[in-house]
């Protein structure tokens, strides 16, 4: 065990209070020796106690009622609307049926996307067509 | 001693859980099982969460600001960002309880920040007016005194007493939220406690007050 030295004593009783059992839990050991031998060290402690017993006046008052009121109505505000779609997002099967439901429908936009790009293709060549069929010279004749 | 007396009822306001709430990190944090539950949507775990913090975040407020009613707009921040947060938090970094008071800190700081600097307390003054014949008078004046006396201290210093003495945290978690050593705040809590003794000391015999 560590011996604790009337100064150090002194500094923790002046830090800590009058009240071991807040004091370091490592120092508490080395404090309780001294204090069993040194008449300074339970002056000391007396004095820091007397501090204490001042400071255990002063009680603040309780939170106001309708300051707890507010904070869980603005909890339960936010609770209200975040678990309406959990509950949702629960009903509609959460992530197990989430899950394939958008690669099904990634899927679906793939394919749609590829068939609606394949005409648009033709029409854009369309001019183009038309361009080499003027170039032609036998085309005043079909055109007649 | 008010540290006792803050201490004890901390873990004993926690309400009981089910058993099939009850998980290993619950023995590191009390507050997971709540925490869980909101995220989950129940309303119940929000008021418990309150009611196991309010009381304890109020008056570190009070004591923080002198100010019941910047006090009460710490507490309601505190708990809307409780709110934010509380669907995310993830355990392991730190307690939520640290958390919170941290955000409560943090509230107090910045308030008192924006504050137009007050002048000290007249420790004489405390003295004159507080001359009561009534034991209730002596108690509520000595109250008043030590009330003023902790307001009067530098900030850190009243941080530090406020934490440690007043809600009974440990050296390690008041060191920690205040973002300092161990010895650091050893410092603040004997300076704080030796500037209340030179104030509050006269009083004594002024006031006639007897420790309870």
């Amino acid at each position: 065990m560590n011996v604790m030295s009337l100064e150090r004593f002194r500094t923790q009783a002046e830090a800590y209070g009058g009240e071991l059992a807040r004091w370091p839990q490592h120092e508490r050991e080395a404090a309780q020796a001294r204090l069993m031998r040194c008449a300074d060290a339970r002056q000391s402690l007396r004095q820091a106690g007397e501090l204490d017993a001042w400071l255990a006046h002063e009680v603040t008052p309780a939170p106001h009622s309708d300051l707890r009121r507010a904070i869980v109505l603005a909890a339960e505000g936010r609770i209200g609307a975040g678990g309406l779609l959990r509950a949702l997002w629960r009903e509609l099967g959460g992530l197990r049926v989430a899950g394939p439901a958008f690669a099904g429908s990634l899927a679906l936009g793939i394919a749609a996307a590829a068939m609606v790009e394949a005409p648009l293709e033709a029409e854009a060549q369309a001019p183009a067509y038309a361009e080499l069929a003027l170039l032609d010279p036998g085309y005043e004749d079909y055109s007649q | 001693m008010a540290a006792a007396r803050h201490a004890s009822p901390r873990s004993s306001r926690s309400p009981p859980l089910s058993p099939r709430e009850v998980r290993a990190d619950d023995d590191v944090d009390p507050d997971l099982a709540l925490l869980r539950a909101i995220a989950g949507g129940d309303a119940a775990a929000c008021r418990a969460l309150v009611d196991r913090h309010l009381e304890r975040l109020h008056a570190t407020a009070v004591r923080l600001l002198d100010d019941a009613a910047e006090a009460q707009d710490v507490c309601q921040d505190t708990f809307v960002k409780a709110w934010e947060i509380a669907p995310r938090w993830r355990p392991g970094r730190a307690r939520f309880s640290s958390w919170l008071y941290g955000v409560a800190l943090n509230g107090c700081r910045d308030r008192l920040r924006r504050r137009r600097p007050q002048a000290p307390v007249d420790t004489e003054a405390i003295g004159a007016r507080s001359a009561g014949p009534e034991r209730h008078a002596e108690q509520a004046n000595a109250a008043r005194a030590v009330r003023e006396a902790v307001a009067a201290l530098p900030e850190r210093q009243r941080e530090a007493l406020v934490l440690f003495h007043f809600e009974g945290l440990t050296q390690a978690e008041a060191a920690q939220l205040l973002e300092i050593s161990v010895p650091a705040l050893e410092s603040l809590l004997a300076r704080a406690r030796r500037s209340l003794r030179e104030r509050l000391g006269p009083l004594r015999q002024t006031m006639g007050v007897s420790p309870p």
